[in-house]
């Protein structure tokens, strides 16, 4: 019973760590992986998509890498879900998240 | 003798008869400035027009590359067409479609608004637009609007369409993400669906000539040529690398290659 008891805390300790992790809001500059980024037509829509979300100041698609980096204007704080809400809606896979990035 | 003159005329009549099998075959490359990335072509007298809206741009060039004229500051162009003098543009993240004449720009003015315009066409008093987001095409003839489409994977529904022709009483859609051209009327009936059996891989070019009608298969780096009944003719792969839009003149066909800075020539022999 002990056993469970710690297994169980260890397991929700986890959960709200990871929860607290993807929540993290997203400030300055910020690459993301995305996957079919190929696709110009594609690439652009993200980028419409992209531009909707209040805070995002710039926004460069690199077609041959398949990435976005995202400016967020100072000062502004953008949640992560958000921003993967808006990837997945545009019909693409989010990747990695690369906080702090110049470019 | 009478059988050997008997023999040589029906041989005569059966070679004039034979039907003329001429092919596309790769002439050569137009290479653009470097950082061009093409998307699209309009001609205009002896040059092209291209988008190119990775650098936010248009370029005119001559037959060898040579810059001869620039559009700058278009948020995204993507299918351009040109009709009568003038160069239609649609910009892609403003769902604007602009109309370049004489050095003058002005705003089309259309009665419905589009999400993403991908790619028009325009015939006399009539425009036809893929509205990329929407999954239909906008059809306006004398300001009144209808549309054609909606979101799907049946017959006579679009995934993001990118292109669109009008030819005759038909529209040709690239209906891009279900990997196939559709042929409408236009009530919007369906009346014919070219290319999936072909493997087409992303439609997003259609372009016409007397004969019949190519089309990009994007993802597969091909152009496919098919007769006016949509029966394959010929698939073109020499040359052509991520081609976006296609582009018929007399006995030349231009490929854009959006993943390099040229434009591919076939001739026609």
């Amino acid at each position: 019973m002990k056993k469970l008891l710690i297994l169980l805390f260890i397991g929700l300790g986890a959960m709200t760590l990871n929860a607290q992790t993807e929540n993290k809001p997203l400030e300055g500059k910020v690459t993301i992986e995305v996957d079919g980024l190929a696709c110009p037509f594609c690439a652009y829509g993200l980028e419409k998509n992209l531009k909707q979300i209040e805070g995002v100041e710039s926004i460069d698609i690199n077609i041959d890498e398949g990435s976005v980096l995202l400016g967020i204007a100072e000062g502004k704080q953008i949640s992560e879900n958000v921003v993967l809400k808006k990837i997945k809606a545009a019909g693409f896979t989010p990747g990695t998240i690369k906080r702090g990035s110049d470019g | 003798m009478d059988r050997f003159l008997i023999v040589l005329v029906f041989s005569l009549f059966l070679f004039s008869c034979k039907k003329e099998n001429k092919e596309w075959t790769f002439k050569g490359k137009i290479e653009l400035p470097s950082k061009a990335r093409p998307l699209a072509l309009a001609k205009t007298g002896n040059d092209l027009w291209f988008s190119d809206p990775e650098q936010f741009r248009l370029l005119k060039v001559n037959l060898n590359g040579k810059v001869l004229d620039s559009i700058v500051g278009i948020k995204r162009p993507m299918n351009i067409d040109f009709n009568k003098g003038k160069l239609y543009v649609p910009e892609f993240l403003t769902d604007t479609i602009w109309i370049f004449e004489n050095g003058r720009k002005s705003a089309l003015s259309l009665n419905a608004t589009p999400e993403a315009p991908a790619g028009l066409n325009v015939k006399d008093d009539t425009i036809a637009i893929s509205d990329f987001y929407n999954h239909r095409i906008i059809l306006q003839i004398n300001g009144q609007v209808s549309f054609i489409g909606k979101e799907g994977h049946d017959r006579g529904e679009l995934y993001y369409p990118i292109d669109v022709k009008i030819q005759g009483d038909k529209i040709y859609v690239a209906d891009a993400y279900n990997n196939q051209v559709q042929v409408f009327d236009f009530e919007g009936k369906t009346l014919n669906v070219i290319g999936k059996e072909d493997g087409l891989n992303v439609a997003s070019a259609i372009a016409f000539n007397k004969e019949g009608f190519a089309v990009t298969d994007q993802e597969n780096s091909r152009v496919l040529i098919y007769d006016l009944n949509g029966t394959l003719q010929q698939i073109l792969t020499t040359n052509i690398n991520y081609p976006t839009d296609v582009l018929f003149d007399e006995n030349m066909l231009y490929i854009t290659n959006f993943k390099e800075n040229t434009i591919t020539l076939y001739q026609l022999n």
